[in-house]
């Protein structure tokens, strides 16, 4: 994945101590300044004056989706989820669901970005579309159509893998218009009361429908680039190798989706690129299509899962 | 006049105070409910909980676990996703003065927050959160992982430990 976006460990250690020493500042001194005990730390004590304008003349306003917190994400993410659910029927198989979640969850816990604000949790939608989308912070929901056309667990994992990747890498946080985020980030940082006045709250939700909006727009009809459908391709074969999963089974869904897939369908074919292109990709990365045999308590298991799918 | 230099420099003051404080090693929870491990691994056995915006002093690294012992002496691994070098602010609204998102602080409840969804359903009355709500109870434990990886013959690699 790209580390770049990860701020190197070093860095936030290394500038503030050059700072630090260019200005001969003691140490005592900067420790007993320490911001936590400026801004009143987790407990919240009251900022005195002066400080206070400091310290607003010293931060600057969030700017882009990389300044959305992992809270704030969240609460995008629920209203994601609970929009797709307004438009597709959720499969209410406890089975089926748990054992999504724990095939989901574990992959999770092994990619880049194990821990979000509110987990990572996966249910399966009641629709014969060949289709999955990953909502901010880890909702995810795919198809009975899509579970459909996986033969192995190995094959269900590799698109598991692949939204969990989504949410690894904020792709549905950077579909969001910026001007929305301007806004939203305005009045945060105008804001000092202990809660929203009607007129803040209501800016507030006009520019958080629209991010809702933004995105899942993108996730039900424009789908992402070809880019960041690579990129989640290959997120996703990090985490099939890290878990023990065969990688190649991503190669083998698309194959399969390849064969599913009517050209200019509404659903996946819809929003990803052509299947063809993404096998010649992740052929690549995954390093041939050399598939290791499924043992058959994982065949089992699977297949029992699948049931009454 | 006079006022804007004092602020400029205590604005400098706290770029450097606010810097030295995560030399000391100290960084903030961003999850709702983190965890402590005994080891660096995603199937570490758990050692404890951490609270979101907790403050935990880091100890050592290791690819993208850090060791960190937390404010109630607790000691464990944890994964750098579950942390930030901003001090999270749980409070914000309980300041004489406003303060904004930077690259020290994050305020928590603010922004796209509880109160947002809240408005947010009144408005929208056909979107139902219950199955989203659900969702989040569907949880499995570290010993569920560890027998699911084993019934089904699965040995992770090295990214096991990630």
């Amino acid at each position: 994945m790209r580390l770049a976006k990860r701020p190197s460990w070093a860095l936030p250690f290394i500038f503030p101590a050059l700072l630090a020493a260019l200005f001969l500042w003691p140490c005592e001194r900067a420790d007993s300044a320490g911001l936590s005990d400026i801004v009143g730390g987790v407990g919240g004590s009251v900022l005195p004056g002066p400080a206070g304008s400091a310290l607003k003349a010293a931060v600057e306003v969030g700017k882009s989706f990389q300044d959305i917190t992992p809270e704030q994400e969240y609460y995008i993410g629920r209203a994601v989820a609970a929009s797709v659910l307004s438009v597709y029927a959720p499969f209410p198989n406890d089975g089926l669901n748990f054992y999504l979640n724990t095939l989901g969850q574990t992959l999770a816990q092994a990619s880049d970005r194990p821990e979000t604000f509110g987990g990572y949790h996966f249910l399966v939608l009641d629709s014969p579309e060949i289709n999955a989308f990953a909502a901010p912070g880890g909702l995810i929901l795919i198809t009975r159509g899509m579970i459909r056309v996986c033969k192995t667990e190995d094959a269900l994992a590799a698109v598991l893998a692949h939204e969990i990747s989504h949410v690894v890498e904020k792709h549905g946080l950077k579909s969001i218009k910026s001007s929305r985020l301007t806004s939203a980030f305005k009045i945060m940082a105008n804001e000092t009361a202990r809660s929203y006045g009607p007129a803040q709250l209501s800016q507030l939700t006009e520019a958080f429908g629209e991010s809702i909006t933004d995105i899942t727009a993108t996730l039900m009809k424009s789908g992402y680039s070809r880019e960041l459908e690579r990129d989640a391709d290959k997120g996703a074969v990090t985490i099939l190798k890290r878990v023990g999963y065969d990688p190649g089974a991503l190669i083998v869904m698309l194959t399969e989706m390849k064969k599913q897939l009517k050209p200019g369908g509404l659903d996946f074919a819809k929003t990803h690129p052509d299947p063809k292109d993404r096998i010649e990709d992740v052929k690549t990365l995954a390093g041939g299509v050399a598939a290791t045999p499924v043992s058959a308590e994982r065949q089992k298991r699977f297949e029992k899962a699948m049931t009454n799918i | 006049m006079k006022f804007k230099r004092v602020a400029i420099f205590l604005a400098f003051t706290l770029a450097i105070a606010g810097a030295a404080s995560s030399d000391s090693g100290m960084m903030s929870v961003q999850v709702k409910e983190g965890q402590l491990r005994s080891a660096p691994s995603f199937l570490g056995p758990i050692v404890g909980p951490v609270a979101y915006g907790e403050r935990v002093e880091t100890m050592q690294k290791q690819g993208d676990w850090i060791d960190v012992k937390s404010s109630k002496n607790l000691r464990g691994w944890i994964h750098a996703s579950a942390l930030t070098t901003k001090q999270v602010v749980l409070n914000p609204g309980a300041q004489a003065q406003p303060v904004a998102n930077s690259q020290e602080i994050a305020l928590a409840g603010k922004g796209f927050n509880a109160d947002v969804e809240a408005q947010y359903r009144r408005s929208n009355a056909r979107i139902d959160y219950a199955w989203v709500d659900r969702m989040e109870t569907m949880r499995v434990s570290r010993d569920q992982m560890i027998s699911f990886l084993e019934g089904g013959n699965i040995k992770p690699t090295e990214g096991g430990k990630r």
